[in-house]
C-alpha cells in the first residue's frame, strides 16, 4: 500500500466516523437526503476519486480509489458515493467532463434498455430504467443507450428524466424508476466499443458492490467480536465459549474470502471491467455475505435485529449488495457456461488465466 | 484484533513461462494415467515420476544451489506444484520432503544433515514422512509420549507414531518426541529428530483405509538408537520448530485441489452445453476455486518474503477443505450415478474414490476444529 493511500485511508475513515453518526444512518435509512454530509464528501474530493487516475485531484490510481470505497462501506456511508464515483469515472474514460453533485447510473437491470434517436443538433434519449440507485436525489445520470442497436455512453443532467415509482432497497435507500426524455447535444453521447463494452454498468456496478460487501463484512466481523467480548452469560463472556469462537472463525474466513474477491474485482475493474473475473468475485462475495450475516446475527441474539443497534446497517448492506448488479445465480451461470465451454482439458487453463 | 495479511499475488512472467513447460511435460508423462489414478492426487506414489521431476529441477526449487536447490522463487514453485495437482500427477514420494521436511532441515538442520540429505531430496531420491500423531495424541500434539531418552552418543527411542502417511515408502521420518520431562510439561521438553527408517527396532505396520488403500501406517519404536547428530535444531525447542512448519503444510494448493480430478470429470459429464442448474453449480465451484487460489498465492508471497503466515494458512486450509469436500456432494446432485470404483465409467469411479477419501480432507494437517481455534486466537478471542 502506498503512503499516499494509507494517509488518505486514515483521513477518510476519520471523516466517515465524524460525519455519519447513528442518528444520520437512521435518517438516511428512512429516506432522508443528508445534504450537508454530501457537501462534506464533495469538499474532500471523494466523488472525483477515480477521475484522472494518479494524475487526478487526490493523486491515487483507480485501484487505490476503490480501496477508499471499501472503507466507505465499513462506515455504511448512506449516500450515493460509489454510484457518483463510478459515473464520474465513466465520463472521464469516455472523454467527457465529470459533473458536480450526486450522480448515478442507468439502467442497472439487464432487461431495461434506453434508446437514442438522431434529432436536429443531437440525439433524443428515451426509455425507462427501473430500480436506479438514488434516482430521485441524483443531479446527473450516466446511462448506456442504444443508437441503431449500437451502445453509447450518455451524460444526462437532471431534468432529462422524471422520477416514476419510488422504491427502496433493503437498506432503505432510493431505487427509483426513471423515465428518460431528453434531447442531448452530440458532445454528451459517446460510442462504446471494445475498450468500454456495453456491459460496463452491470459489471462495473457488480465490482463496486463486491468491494462494498468486503468493507461491510469486515465491519460485521469487528462489531461481532466486540459484542461477544462484552456480553456475559452463564458467568463467562461469550467469547470464551468454543462454539462461539468457531462461529467467529467462520465469519472471519468469509470476510477474508470477500476481501480477496474485492481485490479481484478491483483488478478487473481497472482491467477494462473484465466481466469474467468480476463475475467470480461478485458471486463469491455474495455467498460470503449470505453465510456471515446470519452468523453475526445469531451471535448477537435479539439485540442485533433492533433498529437501535448498529449491526443491521451493515448486514442489510450485505443482503442488498449481493442482489444488486447480479445475484450469485446470474454470475455463476456466466462463469459456469464459460468454463464448461472449454471442455475438460481447457478447464484448468481457464482457471489459471482468471 | 489481528489483521489478516493476504497480499495480491504478483504477476510473474517467469512463472507463466514455466507453466507452459510443466504442462508439456505432464501431457506427455501422464498420457496413459487413468482418471481414477489421477484422483489419488498427492497420494499417488511413483518414485520414477519423482526422479523425473527432480531431474528437471522441479523439486527443491527455492532452496540454495549449494544444497541441490535451484534458487527459484516461491511463485515458480507454486506454479509447478499446482500444475502437478491439477493434472493428478503422482507426487506423493517427494511431496512432504519438498514441502516441509527439506525446508525444516534448511532452517534448523545441522550442516551435515543438510549436505547429506537435501541434494538427495532435490534429485527425487529421498522421501520423508512426518512423525507427529500418536495413538493418544492426535490434535493434542503437545501430549506426545514417544520418548527419546539421552544415552551415550545419542538417544534411545520408544513409542508409537500413528497415521504416518507413506511411511512404508520413505527413507526418513522427522520425529516429534519428548526428550525430557513428562506429558504434563506440554510444549516443554519436546524435540525433533531425523530418523533413518532402516534403523533396527522400527516396525512399520500398515493401516488400510475404507477405500482399501494403504496410505496410513503405525510406526513402532522399540529401543531404537539415534545418534546425537540426529537432533534437528535445539533439544527442547521441538514445539517452536514444529509450528514453524505449519504455514508450509497448510497453505498450499493441495489444500483445495484434492478433488480437482472429480471437478474435471464433472465438466466432462455436464458437457459444453449444460443445463442452467449445472452451469450455476459449476460456476460456483470455479468462483470458489479462483478465490482460494488467490488467497493461497498471496501466502506464497508472504513465504517468499520470509514471513510465517501460520494464521492465514489456517484460513486457506479450512476454506479449502470445505471446498474439496463439497465437490463430490455437488457432483452427485448434478449427474445421476451409482458411485463405485470398479465402474468402467470414469465419473462414477472418481466420485466413489473422492467420496471415500473426502473425510480426511478436514482431518489431515490440522483438523477443522484446531484450525478454527487458531483463527479464533488470531481474532483475540483466546
Amino acid at each position: 500500500m502506498s503512503d499516499t493511500l494509507q494517509m488518505l485511508l486514515d483521513t477518510t475513515t476519520r471523516l466517515f466516523a465524524e460525519l455519519f453518526t447513528p442518528a444520520d444512518l437512521h435518517r438516511a435509512a428512512h429516506g432522508e437526503w443528508l445534504a450537508d454530509k454530501w457537501q462534506a464528501l464533495e469538499e474532500f474530493g471523494l466523488p472525483m476519486v477515480l477521475v484522472g487516475g494518479a494524475d487526478g485531484e487526490l493523486g491515487i490510481d483507480t485501484a487505490e480509489g476503490l480501496a477508499l470505497l471499501r472503507a466507505a462501506a465499513s462506515f455504511a456511508v448512506p449516500l450515493p458515493l460509489a454510484e457518483t464515483v463510478f459515473a464520474n469515472h465513466l465520463l472521464d474514460l469516455a472523454g467527457m467532463k465529470p459533473a458536480a453533485g450526486p450522480a448515478s447510473i442507468a439502467p442497472v437491470l439487464a432487461q431495461d434498455k434506453l434508446k437514442l434517436e438522431p434529432v436536429e443538433g443531437g440525439y433524443r434519449l428515451s426509455g425507462e430504467a427501473h430500480a436506479v440507485p438514488w434516482g430521485r436525489f441524483a443531479n446527473t445520470m450516466v446511462a448506456v443507450a442504444h443508437l441503431n442497436g449500437r451502445p453509447h455512453l450518455v451524460h444526462v443532467d437532471a431534468g432529462g428524466w422524471t422520477v416514476g415509482e419510488q422504491g427502496r432497497t433493503l437498506c432503505g435507500f432510493p431505487a427509483d424508476r426513471l423515465d428518460f426524455a431528453a434531447v442531448l447535444d452530440k458532445a454528451r453521447v459517446q460510442p462504446l466499443g471494445d475498450e468500454l463494452p456495453e456491459t460496463i454498468l452491470r459489471s462495473g456496478g457488480a465490482a463496486l458492490r463486491t468491494i462494498a460487501i468486503a468493507g461491510a463484512l469486515q465491519k460485521v466481523l469487528e462489531i461481532t467480536i466486540g459484542y461477544v467480548g462484552e456480553r456475559s452469560q452463564f458467568g463467562r463472556t461469550l467469547s470464551k465459549f468454543q462454539v462461539i469462537q468457531h462461529d467467529l472463525a467462520r465469519i472471519a474466513e468469509q470476510a477474508v474470502a470477500a476481501g480477496a474477491a474485492a481485490e479481484l474485482a478491483a483488478e478487473a475493474f481497472v482491467d477494462g471491467f473484465d466481466p469474467m473475473r468480476i463475475a467470480v468475485a461478485k458471486s463469491r462475495a455474495g455467498e460470503a455475505a449470505g453465510i456471515a450475516a446470519p452468523l453475526a446475527h445469531q451471535l448477537h441474539g435479539a439485540i442485533g435485529v433492533t433498529e437501535e443497534y448498529q449491526l443491521h446497517y451493515f448486514t442489510r448492506q450485505l443482503w442488498a449488495g449481493r442482489d444488486e448488479f447480479g445475484t450469485e445465480r446470474e454470475w455463476n451461470e456466466l462463469v459456469g457456461r464459460a468454463a464448461l465451454q472449454q471442455g475438460p482439458d481447457g478447464l484448468w487453463p481457464f482457471l489459471t488465466a482468471l | 484484533m489481528h489483521t489478516f495479511r493476504f497480499p495480491s499475488p504478483p504477476h510473474s512472467a517467469a512463472s507463466e513461462r514455466l507453466r507452459g513447460e510443466v504442462r508439456d511435460f505432464l501431457a506427455d508423462a501422464l498420457r496413459d494415467r487413468p482418471a481414477l489414478a489421477r484422483s489419488d492426487s498427492w497420494n499417488g506414489y511413483d518414485a520414477a515420476f519423482s526422479q523425473a521431476m527432480g531431474s528437471r529441477g522441479w523439486i527443491a526449487m527455492t532452496w540454495p544451489k549449494a544444497y541441490g536447490g535451484h534458487e527459484r522463487s516461491a511463485f515458480e514453485r507454486y506454479v509447478v506444484i499446482e500444475e502437478m495437482l491439477a493434472a493428478g500427477a503422482p507426487v506423493a514420494a517427494h511431496w512432504i520432503a519438498d514441502r516441509q521436511s527439506g525446508p525444516l532441515l534448511l532452517k534448523f538442520g545441522t550442516e551435515e544433515q543438510r549436505q547429506s540429505i537435501l541434494p538427495r531430496i532435490a534429485r527425487g531420491d529421498c522421501y520423508f514422512c512426518i512423525g507427529m500423531s500418536e495413538p493418544d495424541s492426535g490434535s493434542d500434539l503437545a501430549s506426545v509420549r514417544t520418548r527419546a531418552a539421552p544415552v551415550e552418543g545419542g538417544y534411545r527411542i520408544n513409542g508409537t507414531k500413528l497415521w504416518t502417511t507413506n511411511a512404508q515408502n520413505c527413507h526418513y521420518m522427522i520425529l516429534f518426541c519428548r526428550t525430557s520431562g513428562s506429558t504434563e510439561d506440554r510444549h516443554k521438553g519436546t524435540s525433533q529428530l531425523l530418523i533413518d527408517l532402516a534403523s533396527p527396532g522400527i516396525t512399520i505396520n500398515p493401516i488400510i483405509d475404507m477405500a482399501g488403500q494403504h496410505h496410513f501406517n503405525e510406526v513402532v519404536f522399540e529401543d531404537v538408537f539415534a545418534p546425537s547428530s540426529a537432533l534437528i535444531g535445539k533439544e527442547g525447542e521441538g514445539w517452536a520448530q514444529v509450528t514453524s512448519e505449519l504455514a508450509l503444510e497448510r497453505s498450499g494448493p493441495e489444500r483445495f485441489l484434492s478433488s480437482f480430478t472429480l471437478m474435471r470429470e464433472l465438466a466432462l459429464a455436464l458437457g459444453p452445453a449444460p443445463s442452467e442448474h449445472g452451469a450455476i453449480a459449476f460456476g460456483r465451484l470455479v468462483s470458489h476455486l479462483t478465490v482460494l487460489r488467490r488467497l493461497s498465492r498471496g501466502i506464497s508471497a508472504l513465504l517468499e518474503a520470509g514471513e510465517n503466515p501460520q494464521l492465514e494458512a489456517s484460513i486457506v486450509k479450512d476454506l479449502g477443505a470445505s471446498f474439496e469436500q463439497d465437490i463430490p456432494e455437488i457432483a452427485r446432485q448434478l449427474v445421476d450415478s451409482a458411485p463405485t470404483e470398479p465402474s468402467t465409467q470414469a465419473f462414477c469411479a472418481v466420485l466413489a474414490h473422492t467420496l471415500l477419501n473426502a473425510p480426511t480432507f478436514s482431518l489431515r494437517g490440522g483438523t477443522r476444529e484446531i484450525l478454527r481455534g487458531i483463527i479464533a486466537r488470531g481474532l483475540g478471542l483466546r
